[in-house]
């Protein structure tokens, strides 16, 4: 009879797993690729601390890397062309 | 912090990663778990925490207590003791201030001039969620539904989980601590309706609540003579539009969340405006809710088993007191009466969930969806006197044919009623039909829905609307 801990060594269960895991980290890793700037701009608004001071430095040096390789052009073409059919304007 | 954020996102990685690394120790993963609720939770006010630490603990002694009494008037008397101190932290934070003001006001009318002082401590974030999952544990304890844990942990980790801790669903003891005892199992884990439930909820949040509040209701509620007749009608329907997809949202993520943990949570939400009857919609709107206002309040004051005319007293006083629940003021009194009254008129008629039965189906959800509408007016209002001018202005404007709501507004109130009207199998479909996809395009669903709403979200996110709750 199967018991609570061998339920969580069934192959499927563990598959599920580690599908789960890829759909959640690689969603976050392509919106952090492809939206950099939402992170410094979070950031901005904390008060100043080392621990964030620190995480801004990275985060900046993060959203320069991903504006080098392009990855955030399609944010940007993306925010523009909606704002132009909304008629709104950028906070 | 707010699920929408990018704090959130951040959180959820490393909770997500430390609770199923932690999963083969689960006493070790709940104690992690509970820590990243409170610092979830710290985020709004670090004393905060001491409330829900200091109320949590409370309760789990006092469940202890009454599960070792024998049946009889002292172990009543504990248990009308715990049920007291679980409403007196709520009153004192919540009440007391609006029943000082409505004494000092009762009092002046009669020309005595009380010297009473406020205490204005401010409203810590979910302390009636955190009361109601309280006394649903305690009560069920009195009543040996279930027994008593004997694990500090599990009364802080069922208390605190941070997926339901602001915003609910209600979840009840019983049900949540039932799959404390066990390690998850990842086989339990529905990653397609997760996913479709937090990106759906993101979008029913971030874009059509947001918009429809900033561009057209707040505007309209904020100064109803400025507006026209047809304004104040549309702003009515946009605000019945904007309260479903903001709270439906944060509970859609709540239950996707902590299903990705590998916990279950009840449906809180069944397309309520398609309801048929004031008795159905309550079955279909804030589902855990109404239904711990049954199980815990309506039910034990007698229900309908001491005679109609007790019966429309019981509904009444459920359905009073649901409403001074969602808030310390008169307009949120009224909005729950007004739904009292209507329960009571079904019943008398024999009106049931189903509908009435001697009116056309369309009628009866035209009736049934303006008079939610119209009572909505209360909810939203400031005060009773603004939603009575509101509602005075709505019938009697001078001007009817003109409309400041935009094509974009107009827009997201279709998306917001499509989410009330598609079959309900459309969701399992869906789900299932990502269970069955490969994993590119597994990831490429969130990941596309998020970057969409991400382009069109609006510069700041305001707090769901069930936070001051």
């Amino acid at each position: 009879m199967a018991t609570e801990q061998n339920l969580n060594d069934l192959p499927g269960s563990g598959l599920r797993l580690r599908v789960t895991a890829i759909v959640v980290y690689a969603t976050l890793a392509l919106l952090a690729l492809t939206i950099p700037q939402s992170m410094v701009n979070r950031l901005n608004d904390f008060g100043p601390n080392a621990a964030r001071d620190a995480a801004l430095t990275l985060t900046q040096a993060f959203a320069g890397a991903s504006h080098r390789i392009g990855a955030d052009w399609a944010y940007h073409a993306g925010r523009r062309l909606f704002l132009s059919v909304t008629g709104k304007q950028d906070d | 912090m707010l699920f929408p954020t990018t704090e959130f996102a951040v959180f959820f990685a490393v909770v997500f990663a430390v609770s199923w690394a932690l999963n083969s120790h689960n006493t070790t993963k709940k104690c992690f778990l509970v820590a990243a609720s409170y610092f979830f939770y710290a985020f709004w006010k670090l004393s905060y925490v001491l409330v829900l630490f200091l109320s949590s603990t409370a309760n789990y002694a006092l469940a202890l207590l009454l599960g070792r009494m024998a049946d009889g008037p002292l172990r009543r008397i504990v248990f009308w003791f715990g049920v007291a101190g679980n409403l007196a932290v709520l009153g004192v934070f919540k009440y007391y201030d609006f029943f000082v003001a409505q004494t000092i006001n009762a009092l002046s009318t009669v020309g005595i001039r009380a010297n009473l002082s406020f205490l204005e401590l401010g409203i810590p974030v979910a302390i009636s969620f955190l009361t109601f999952h309280a006394l649903s544990y305690i009560i069920d304890v009195y009543n040996r539904r279930i027994r008593p844990t004997t694990s500090l942990v599990d009364i802080l980790f069922y208390i605190s989980f941070f997926p339901h801790l602001v915003a609910g669903p209600i979840v009840r003891a019983r049900d949540f601590l039932a799959q404390t005892i066990h390690n998850s199992r990842p086989s339990d884990i529905r990653l397609g309706e997760s996913v479709l439930l937090i990106v759906g909820g993101l979008f029913k949040k971030v874009i059509v609540a947001n918009y429809i509040s900033t561009d057209f209701v707040d505007g309209v509620f904020a100064n109803p003579i400025a507006y026209s007749s047809l304004d104040l009608l549309l702003g009515m329907y946009a605000y019945a539009i904007q309260i479903y997809c903001d709270f439906s949202a944060y509970t859609d993520i709540a239950i996707g969340v902590a299903c990705l943990l590998g916990y279950r949570f009840p449906q809180n939400f069944n397309q309520p405006y398609r309801a048929l009857s004031v008795t159905d919609f309550w079955r279909r709107w804030h589902i855990t809710l109404s239904s711990w206002l049954r199980d815990y309040l309506y039910i034990p004051l007698g229900g309908n088993r001491r005679g109609r005319a007790r019966t429309y007293v019981n509904l009444m006083l459920t359905m009073l007191l649901g409403g001074l629940w969602h808030g310390a003021s008169w307009h949120f009194v009224l909005w729950g009466g007004l739904h009292g009254i209507a329960l009571a008129v079904e019943r008398l008629l024999g009106i049931t969930a189903d509908g009435p039965r001697r009116i056309p189906a369309v009628l009866a959800w035209l009736i049934t969806f303006h008079f939610v509408c119209i009572t909505w007016v209360f909810f939203r209002a400031d005060s009773l006197e603004s939603a009575l001018m509101y509602l005075g202005n709505l019938l009697g404007g001078d001007v009817f044919w003109s409309t400041t709501m935009t094509w974009w507004v107009a827009l997201m109130l279709l998306c917001g009623a499509v989410t009330q009207f598609w079959p309900g199998h459309w969701f399992e479909a869906a789900a299932e039909r990502y269970d069955r996809a490969s994993l590119p395009v597994k990831v490429a669903v969130p990941f596309v829905v998020i970057f969409l709403v991400a382009v069109a979200a609006p510069g700041g996110i305001p707090p769901f609307i069930y936070f001051q709750f």
